[in-house]
């Protein structure tokens, strides 16, 4: 039985000492990790850089730290010493980093790298270079990591402007690894940029076709798939061909998942359109921004906008200004409004080749209808130019706002869409309606919001100018009581709404 | 039996949750009228009728207080969804109805759920906070007439205390974290935005060219 005891005894003893000694172990490897990890957190000022410095050669001389938490110092010491501008040393370390791990290749690689970063940065790209050839002829094992190092040569003759030689290892790095899809795209990728650097649209219309090969696009963010289809139409249109831009914007059109990228496509075969010559054609491509995607609101004002612009130049001046009425009355804020104004203006001006009716323009939205003395009935009252002049007629636009309309909602933010739905067809009054009827539903949190659409975009655009609004933020404020909250009292307040909806 | 009464009205607050977001299709009701706004909203008589149906549940949850704080908020949160959906702040009897809650609410998350759909009752569907104004008013005096402090935050401390002492919940009531809502003015200064646009300037005619320097003649002396 005492046996027993002792058996049993032994084996808790020399559980708890390893569980000590695992403990020790495990907080020593935190320790090294959470060192490391601090001194990546002070390389902002000079001292603190150099404090980081001597804590990553402590870590890297620790025998208990892992190798890891050691690569990560020594990266760490490399990037502070970089900072100091201590290039000699930082290349020493580099080359203590390749010592202290010569068999693991990763580190190998990584250490050559920042070698030769280092190298460039003080603008010692000979050595740069040659760093890396004698890795890719002597260490690079496996396609990879020789594709790594070209791709690395690549970004050297790209940051120098050598853009041909950066295309040549760019492609001698895509041969070096071709199944490998992320290093085809990111060798494209240097390719497309050195083309681009080189203003060689030819060069860069082939990398940019072999990037967007699906299985090389795969990789990348939908974002930068974008951006690469985009450029890829910009330098069709470069080079002046037409149809292909055109086909190629109707396929991305197509394979868009996205409502305002969608709408985005259209502006851009709108351009392509307008570039030929082809203004009925370009107008109704950036209708359909509309047309086929309601849901973009965002891309409205932009689109509308361009609609003036293709106008003005097909010098349809009339139908030109009627459709920047619409570009008026969807402006969000006063600054735009302006910008709006100033485009209504110029449209004048090219119409009337005289700055009479423009410059009228400009004065009645900087004074309003009692012009400069704010007071009516005097010889300075204003008269709007823009007054006899219709709003657009948009069919089709009518057909799907309608329809969106009623797939919209039924609470604040729905109210709000269908408010812009009516602007954007010329029709304010009812644009007017729907913000109102946004604000009257409206929780506490969202009557701010409510009541400046209501008055800043709704009530300016069923007036037609934004002088004199406050007297509207008065009547929201307080009500048809005044201020002292009395019916029937002197401050009582007329509404201010009332006459626009008439 | 309570129970089974309990969890049938969680099941139809979740529904009614739902139902604020898309009404189903129920069967046609002739008596129900859609107004302006329910049709500016593209409501159908049945979508109408589903939501009155599920607002009036869901005022009934909300004005129970057997029912946890939790039910009570979304209940309360459904009623107001109801009605942003119908467009009906003006329906007689709301603000008085959420008057009625706000002198039973238990807990400050209720008072402040409340007091701020309280207010969109009394700006009654107008497109101005008048109304506004007037509940504030009603408030204030709903405090002095029962020494209540309304508009809590739903602090732990505070509801400890009411359900000790309502002595001492008193004294600890914390000022009501809801204020009356004010638009500020947004200042629009077209004046400063806009400036008339300058008549070209005319190119400056070239200057006559200059007469050449006469040649020196010689005079004799």
């Amino acid at each position: 039985m005492r046996t027993v005891w002792g058996v049993v005894g032994v084996v808790i003893a020399v559980g708890a000492v390893w569980c000590t000694a695992s403990a020790a172990g495990t907080a020593s490897t935190r320790a090294a990790g959470s060192r490391v990890d601090s001194a990546s957190r002070m390389l902002d000022t000079r001292p603190r850089q150099l404090q980081a410095a001597q804590v990553c050669e402590e870590v890297i001389a620790d025998p208990a730290a892992t190798a890891g938490d050691k690569v990560r110092a020594f990266e760490v010491l490399i990037d502070a010493l970089r900072r100091l501008d201590k290039s000699d040393d930082a290349v020493k370390a580099a080359e203590r980093m390749r010592q202290a791990f010569p068999q693991d290749k990763a580190v190998q690689q990584k250490a050559v790298f920042l070698q030769a970063d280092i190298y460039r940065e003080a603008k010692k790209d000979a050595q740069a270079q040659a760093v890396i050839q004698e890795f890719v002829k002597s260490q690079a094992e496996g396609p990879g990591a020789a594709a790594d190092a070209l791709r690395k040569v690549a970004e050297f003759h790209l940051k120098a402007k050598r853009y041909d030689e950066c295309r040549q290892e760019a492609e001698k790095a895509v041969a070096a690894d071709p199944q490998n899809a992320k290093n085809v795209s990111d060798a494209l990728y240097l390719m497309v940029d050195a083309a681009a650097g080189a203003d060689d649209q030819e060069k860069l219309l082939a990398a940019l076709g072999r990037i967007l090969d699906p299985k090389t696009l795969a990789g990348r963010e939908s974002w930068q798939q974008r951006d690469l289809r985009s450029r890829y139409g910009q330098c069709l249109r470069r080079l002046k061909r037409y149809g292909e831009a055109a086909a190629h914007y109707a396929a991305c059109e197509k394979a868009e998942t996205e409502p305002r990228a969608a709408a985005d496509w259209c502006i851009q075969a709108a351009d392509t359109l307008v570039e030929q010559g082809k203004y009925d054609e370009a107008l109704r491509a950036v209708e359909r921004v509309f047309t086929a995607y309601p849901q973009a609101t965002d891309a409205w004002s932009g689109a509308q906008r361009r609609i003036v612009e293709i106008l003005v130049k097909k010098g349809t001046y009339d139908e030109a200004l009627r459709a920047v009425r619409v570009c008026m009355d969807g402006s969000n804020d006063e600054k735009s409004f302006a910008d709006m104004v100033r485009l209504a203006a110029d449209i004048l001006r090219a119409m009337d080749k005289n700055l009479g009716r423009a410059n009228a323009l400009i004065n009645y939205h900087r004074y309003g209808p009692a012009g400069e003395d704010q007071k009516a009935g005097t010889d300075d009252d204003l008269k709007d130019p823009l007054a006899g002049v219709a709003y657009p007629s948009y069919p089709e636009r009518e057909k799907a706002f309608a329809e969106a309309r009623k797939q919209a909602g039924d609470d604040t933010r729905a109210m709000r869409y269908r408010a812009f739905t009516w602007l954007y067809c010329g029709r304010p009054k009812e644009a007017l309606r729907c913000f109102m009827d946004a604000f009257a539903r409206a929780s506490a949190d969202e009557i701010v919001l409510t009541a400046n659409d209501m008055i800043l975009i709704g009530a300016r655009a069923a007036r037609g100018y934004a002088v004199g609004l406050d007297a509207f933020y008065h009547f929201v404020n307080c009500g048809p009581a005044g201020p002292d909250g009395k019916l029937g009292t002197a401050d009582d307040l007329a509404d201010p709404f009332g006459p626009l909806l008439k | 039996m309570r129970m089974a009464a309990r969890s049938w009205r969680i099941g139809l607050a979740a529904a009614l949750l739902l139902a604020a977001g898309a009404v189903s299709a129920a069967p046609q009701s002739a008596e129900v009228q859609v107004d302006v706004r329910a049709g500016r909203a593209d409501l159908s008589v049945d979508d109408v009728r589903s939501l009155r149906e599920v607002g009036q549940i869901a005022e009934e949850l909300a004005a129970d207080y057997m029912e946890s704080e939790e039910l009570q908020a979304q209940a309360l949160a459904a009623v107001r969804r109801v009605h942003e959906a119908l467009g009906d702040w003006d329906r007689p009897g709301l603000a008085d109805w959420y008057f009625g809650l706000l002198v039973k609410a238990r807990t400050g998350r209720i008072q402040e759920i409340i007091l701020k759909d309280g207010q969109a009752a009394a700006r009654g569907g107008q497109h101005h906070l008048g109304g506004v104004r007037e509940f504030w008013a009603k408030v204030d005096a709903l405090e002095t007439e029962t020494g209540k402090n309304f508009g809590g935050t739903g602090d732990k401390a505070r509801k400890a205390f009411e359900t000790r002492t309502e002595q001492l919940a008193k004294k600890r009531a914390l000022p009501p974290s809801v204020k009356p809502i004010l638009v500020p003015v947004h200042k629009v200064n077209m004046a400063v935005l806009l400036k008339p646009i300058d008549e070209p300037k005319p190119e400056k005619p070239a200057p006559p060219p200059k007469p050449a320097p006469a040649k020196p003649t010689y005079k004799k002396p």
